[in-house]
């Protein structure tokens, strides 16, 4: 069976907001940028698992900042979009952009 | 007054049963918003939806059917000796010691607890070598788990920025640059200045990929 390598509605999240934050990308900031644009509340820890998934397929990196005492002594991870990460959300937004055309426009899509 | 400090019992539930790549780092994560002025409550929540409840599950069914299996013999009748029931408390308990032990101690305790059952067996064996004989496979496994554990690394990273990638590869940059100076150096009379050229070259070089593009705060 072929591995699946596709991203999911979350993963995609993930990245976007990885893109929108830069450098400053670890798992505070990227919580919050979910919660502010998509209105919905995010648990860290699923942040974190979906950074995992990512990192593991290559399309996201991370390296460790310095242990600060406001985060009692613990380290930040700041986490960056590959190359093959970058690849793979325009990947996924073509495919999503042809699954949209054509579509009958949606009640209530328009404000 | 709120305290500063997260409560304990859960900090000490998410280091030990949350993501083992990065649970140090949403420790720190969960810190710094809780300072912020999250409640206790949010924080729990927070600590429960971390762990991994799917796979602590699959440990304890993987444990069970392994106990279930290896006693097989005891349960339908075989010559071994004792009660099953303690043999499949004794298996599952040291299945799940072996996935939690080795990433819930720290390097020295790993080396004391591994001692420490080496010495308990060493013991049985002089005074039952019966139980030594039935339990050694299970002590075996026991010890060399903690003795061969390896921590799981992150995969090497590659740090580049999201604006850094649209706008090309700062290696190019630098390639170019040594390239540069290569040819300058060349062009040089000055052995003082052509050293300086060297150890520039020599220092670039050495920045092989991944070069760090911005210091963290």
């Amino acid at each position: 069976m072929a591995k699946r390598n596709n991203l999911g509605d979350f993963e995609l999240m993930v990245m976007l907001a990885l893109m929108r934050l830069d450098n400053d990308a670890y798992g505070v900031p990227i919580s919050r940028e979910i919660e502010q644009q998509c209105g919905r509340e995010v648990a860290l820890g699923s942040v974190y698992a979906a950074l995992e998934r990512l990192e593991e397929k290559g399309l996201v990196s991370s390296d460790l900042g310095k242990p600060t005492a406001e985060r009692g002594g613990k380290a930040k991870r700041y986490f960056r979009i590959t190359r093959n990460g970058l690849r793979k959300v325009q990947e996924t937004r073509k495919a999503l952009m042809k699954l949209w055309q054509g579509l009958p426009e949606l009640e209530g899509a328009r404000p | 007054m709120k305290s500063l400090n997260p409560p304990r019992f859960a900090v000490w539930l998410l280091e030990h049963f949350g993501p083992e790549i990065n649970s140090e780092a949403l420790a720190g994560d969960l810190c710094e918003d809780f300072r912020q002025g999250r409640s206790k409550a949010w924080y729990w929540r927070q600590v429960i939806a971390a762990i991994q409840w799917r796979e602590h599950l699959r440990v304890v069914l993987a444990a069970a059917g392994v106990a279930w299996l290896l006693s097989w013999p005891a349960i339908w009748g075989s010559d071994r000796p004792g009660n099953w029931r303690l043999d499949m408390a004794i298996i599952m308990a040291a299945y799940i010691a072996i996935s939690y032990f080795p990433r819930m101690l720290r390097g020295t305790w790993r080396v004391l607890l591994g001692l420490l059952i080496t010495a308990l067996f060493i013991l049985l064996f002089y005074y039952r070598v019966d139980v030594f004989n039935h339990y050694s496979a299970v002590a075996l496994a026991l010890v060399s788990s903690l003795v061969f554990h390896r921590n799981r690394q992150p995969p090497p990273s590659f740090p580049m920025t999201y604006r850094e990638l649209l706008q090309g590869d700062p290696n190019q940059e630098r390639k170019r640059l040594i390239t540069s100076l290569e040819g300058t150096m060349e062009q040089e009379s000055n052995a003082e200045l052509r050293q300086a050229y060297a150890q520039a070259i020599t220092v670039l070089e050495s920045q092989e990929p991944p070069i760090a593009v911005k210091e963290k705060p």
